[in-house]
C-alpha cells in the first residue's frame, strides 16, 4: 500500500483534522460519544455514524464510565467515509485485504500515520488524539472490531509509561494472573474459562503493565474480546458459542467474541499482578502447574511482547521492563489438560498460593 | 578464525541481552530472532557485554579449565564468530561497555558454549515491512 501520506504524517493529521469537523459540523444527528477509563485515564470516542460507534466501542464497553467533564487525556475522533459522503481526503481507502498496512512518523516523532485498507488514522502523540476515518462500518475487518485501534493504542499506552505485553490477564478480587506465552499456547481458553468460573476478565492477548512506586505491579485492561478457533469454540458453552462472529477474509482464521455481549461473566480495568502463568497444551487429562524459572518465563514472554512496540530504539529498555518483571512475580507452567472446567480450579489456587507467599 | 587480541562487543542498539541465573536471554531486536546460550556460554556473554577481549576470556576460561585449554581456544574462537555472523557484535568497543559484574560465576565444568537460535518471531516479522524509529513521546 502506497500512501500519498508517506510524505508527511503531519499534513496528515491537519487534513483529517479538518476533515472529522466538517463531518461533525454537517452530521450532528449521526455523533456520538462515550467516555472510557483505560489505565486510570479517561479516553473519548467521538464517533460520526452510529454503525461505526457501536462496532467501535464494543470491545471497551466495560471500561465505560459516565461522561466526564474535564478533556480526556486522549479522544478518538473516526468518521464513517460511506455514512457522511465526507470523502477520504487522499483517496487511500481501498478495501484491498492483500494490502499491508503502513507506519509513517512525523520528523519529530509527535504524529504517526497509521494506514490500512479500510481505516486510516494519525496519532497526535503530544496532542493526545487519535483522529481518522473509515471507509464504511459494514467493512471493517473483524480484527478492526475485536482489537480497534489496536496499533494506535498499544503505542498511545507505551507513551505513558505503561509496557504492553502479550499475555492474558484474569483476576479475583484484584490480584491478578498474568497469562504469558506465543500464540496458541492456550491464553484465550485459559482467560475465557476463568472468566465463566467468575474471576474479573482483563485480557487474552493484550495487557499494559505497570510499574508502582510502591514496588508493586499492575496490569491494565484494553478489549475485552477474544478470538477463539472455529474448531474449539464447541467446547466452550453456549454463551461464548451464541455471540461468536465468523470472519469471511482468508485470514480471518478465528472466531470473534465480545465477552461483554455474552454476559457469561464479570469484567475488571486493572489488577496487581501476583503471579505469572505460562500455558501450554498438554494433551493430558489434568491441568498441573510446576515452577518455571526466569530464564523460562522471559523466554515465553519477550518474543511476542517485544515486537509489539516494533519501533527501532525501544526494545532495549522494554527488554529490561520484562525482565524486572520475571525477577518481581513468581512463574509457573500451566499444563493445560483436556478437562477444561478444571482450568480455573487451578489457576485459583495457584493465584492463593502466590497471595500468601 | 578470530584474531585472540579482538574485543567484540554487543551491537549496542540493536541487540538487547541479559544473564539470569547462568543462561544469558539474548534478543536481535531488529529482525526478531533470539538466542539462549547457558553454562559456558552465558559467561562468554556476560565477558563480551563487558567488553573483554577474546584473549583474556580465554585467558579466563583456561585458568578455570586447564585440560581444556586447547579446546577453549578453538570455542572462544567459534563462538565469537557465530555472534559475528548473526549480527549480535561487532569488531571493537561500542564505548558503552556494562559494568563488571562479578555475581556470574565460571561454572564447575567446561563445557563448549552453544548459541541456541530461535526464529519464529522472525519469520513473523519477515512478513512485514520493517518499522520506523518514532522516538521518545513528544513533551506535552
Amino acid at each position: 500500500m502506497h500512501s500519498r501520506f508517506a510524505q508527511s504524517a503531519e499534513h496528515a493529521a491537519t487534513d483529517f483534522a479538518s476533515s472529522f469537523a466538517l463531518s461533525s459540523e454537517k452530521f450532528p444527528e449521526l455523533q456520538r460519544t462515550a467516555d472510557f477509563l483505560m489505565a486510570g485515564s479517561v479516553v473519548r470516542a467521538n464517533i460520526i455514524g452510529v454503525d461505526l460507534f457501536e462496532a467501535f466501542v464494543r470491545s471497551f464497553s466495560h471500561l465505560q464510565i459516565s461522561a466526564h467533564e474535564s478533556a480526556p487525556a486522549l479522544e478518538i475522533r473516526l468518521w464513517d467515509v460511506e455514512a457522511t459522503g465526507i470523502g477520504d481526503p487522499h483517496d487511500v481507502i481501498t478495501y484491498d485485504p492483500s494490502q499491508t498496512g503502513e507506519t509513517v512518523p512525523s520528523a519529530d516523532g509527535r504524529y504517526v500515520y497509521f494506514g490500512r485498507p479500510q481505516l486510516q488514522t494519525v496519532l497526535d502523540r503530544q496532542g493526545g488524539t487519535i483522529t481518522g476515518s473509515v471507509g464504511s462500518a459494514s467493512r471493517l475487518t473483524l480484527y478492526d472490531v475485536g482489537r480497534p485501534l489496536h496499533s494506535e493504542l498499544l503505542l498511545w499506552h507505551h507513551d505513558h509509561d505503561l509496557l504492553p505485553v502479550h499475555a492474558g490477564l484474569v483476576s479475583r478480587d484484584g490480584e491478578g494472573v498474568l497469562l504469558a506465552g506465543p500464540g496458541g499456547s492456550g491464553k484465550s481458553t485459559t482467560s475465557v474459562m476463568c472468566h465463566l468460573a467468575g474471576f474479573a476478565y482483563l485480557a487474552d492477548d493484550y495487557v499494559a503493565v505497570e510499574w508502582r512506586g510502591d514496588g508493586t505491579v499492575h496490569g491494565h485492561s484494553i478489549y475485552n474480546s477474544t478470538h477463539i478457533d472455529p474448531k474449539h469454540l464447541e467446547r466452550f458453552p453456549q454463551a461464548i458459542t451464541s455471540t461468536a462472529v465468523s470472519g469471511t477474509l482468508t485470514r480471518e482464521d478465528k472466531s470473534l467474541v465480545i465477552l461483554s455481549q455474552a454476559e457469561a461473566g464479570g469484567f475488571s480495568g486493572e489488577a496487581r499482578i501476583r503471579v505469572l502463568a505460562l500455558p501450554r497444551v498438554a494433551h493430558t487429562p489434568h491441568t498441573t502447574v510446576r515452577r518455571a524459572t526466569k530464564v523460562e518465563a522471559l523466554l515465553r514472554l519477550a518474543p511476542s511482547s517485544l515486537f509489539l512496540m516494533p519501533y527501532a530504539g525501544m526494545g532495549r529498555t522494554d527488554f529490561a521492563r520484562l525482565n524486572e518483571l520475571v525477577n518481581t512475580i513468581p512463574a509457573y507452567w500451566l499444563e493445560l489438560g483436556e478437562d477444561l472446567e478444571e482450568i480455573p480450579l487451578v489457576v485459583d489456587q495457584l493465584l492463593k498460593d502466590a497471595s500468601v507467599s | 578464525m578470530t584474531d585472540s587480541a579482538k574485543l567484540y562487543a554487543p551491537v549496542r542498539q540493536d541487540v538487547a541481552g541479559k544473564v539470569i541465573d547462568g543462561e544469558a536471554i539474548i534478543m536481535n531486536l531488529t529482525n526478531g530472532a533470539y538466542y539462549s546460550v547457558d553454562a559456558v556460554g552465558a559467561v562468554i556473554w556476560q565477558w563480551v557485554d563487558e567488553e573483554q577481549t577474546v584473549a583474556t576470556i580465554i585467558e579466563r576460561l583456561t585458568t578455570a579449565f586447564p585440560q581444556s585449554a586447547a579446546a577453549i581456544k578453538v570455542d572462544v574462537n567459534a563462538f565469537m564468530a557465530q555472534l559475528l555472523a548473526d549480527g549480535l557484535v561487532h569488531e571493537g568497543s561500542s564505548g558503552f561497555p556494562s559494568p563488571v559484574d562479578n555475581s556470574h560465576k565460571v561454572p564447575s565444568a567446561y563445557s563448549a558454549p552453544v548459541l541456541n537460535k530461535y526464529t519464529e518471531m522472525a519469520d513473523l516479522l519477515a512478513l512485514d515491512p520493517p518499522m520506523p524509529s518514532i522516538g521518545q513521546r513528544p513533551n506535552a
